[in-house]
């Protein structure tokens, strides 16, 4: 059991994560500080820093080091991060917090659309259940950034033409 | 605000909470999986992102890029051959200590988002620092400070 039940890497998509964080910082009508949120969705991939390590080790060491690493990419370890880096940005402690925490939830949200077979992602370690389980985007697959990019070109590059079509957010931009 | 009066509590609570996560999950490495497939007997099982290091005939010796485990697979009646030198994620029902194969996807361009990841993160740099400056007081906004 594990939160990849993939193997070693799941492979990031910054490209997707940052669109929805943008988004999510559009619609919430954050104009400054959004870059908060931003860093908040792409904290959890910073796990991925492990990877330098197979430089150094490789088998059940490499793995022990992935594993240090992969806990902030976890509920808790997003919470946990984000208390402990939030006072190194002169802002509202709340604000900062606020920001980093929706970004990290976005990203484990997306993450969570992800993996082969419709396995498991053990976000909730070190709770044994319940978990995500979704598996509608392969991990390599383009689809996530291209739907949010989509998405992201009428929220953020033509509001007023996002506002036509759909009725959506008055008021807001 | 109690928030800020009590921040540092939290802070260090949070820190303690941390290093006590980090030390089970080396102590226990639960979170990424070996490719072992000893106590699977007669379980499902997903290896995704293995390379397919040799074989044919529906046996192949496939492997994990970075830390050089290596298992057998037993790829007969499944949806898709191996090929070797592909990326792959295979899930089977281990059987005899062997993972027997029924779902092959083949990632054909596995390295693709680390590529893609650079320009978010030039972008995600751009963007950040043009709101924020550092300075010993830590990253000081541009803007003046005041949020929303």
């Amino acid at each position: 059991m594990g939160l990849y039940h993939v193997g070693v890497v799941v492979l990031p998509d910054w490209v997707a994560h940052l669109l929805l964080g943008g988004c999510i910082a559009r619609f919430s009508n954050v104009r400054r500080g959004y870059t908060l949120l931003l860093l908040g969705a792409v904290l959890p991939d910073f796990s991925k820093l492990s990877l330098v390590f197979r430089f150094f080790f490789d088998g059940e060491t490499l793995l022990t080091v992935m594993n240090l690493f992969c806990v902030i990419h976890t509920f808790f370890g997003v919470v946990l991060l984000s208390l402990l880096i939030a006072p190194l940005f002169a802002a509202p402690k709340r604000f900062s917090l606020t920001m980093l925490l929706v970004g990290g939830f976005s990203h484990l949200l997306l993450d969570s659309l992800l993996n082969p077979f419709g396995g498991d992602y053990w976000f909730l370690w070190p709770l044994a259940k319940p978990y995500l389980r979704t598996g509608f985007f392969w991990a390599d697959s383009p689809l996530p950034a291209l739907i949010i990019g989509f998405f992201a070109f009428f929220v953020c590059l033509g509001p007023g033409l996002w506002r036509r079509v759909t009725g959506w957010g008055k008021g807001r931009f | 605000m109690p928030l800020e009066k009590y921040y540092p509590l939290l802070w260090l609570s949070a820190l303690i909470g941390l290093i006590i996560l980090c030390v089970l999950a080396a102590t226990t490495s639960p979170i990424l999986e070996t490719l072992n497939l000893e106590g699977f007997e007669g379980k499902e099982r997903t290896l995704g992102f293995i390379t397919v290091l040799e074989g044919g005939d529906g046996r192949y010796l496939v492997g994990r890029m970075f830390t050089g485990e290596k298992v057998w697979v037993c790829c007969v009646g499944c949806d898709k051959p191996l090929v070797v030198g592909e990326v792959v994620s295979v899930h089977g029902v281990v059987r005899g200590g062997e993972l027997l194969v029924d779902r092959v996807h083949t990632h054909q361009h596995p390295w693709t988002s680390y590529y893609l990841s650079t320009f978010g993160l030039i972008a995600f740099l751009t963007l950040f620092f043009r709101e924020w400056r550092i300075s010993r007081r830590g990253f000081v906004p541009r803007w003046g400070g005041g949020v929303a």
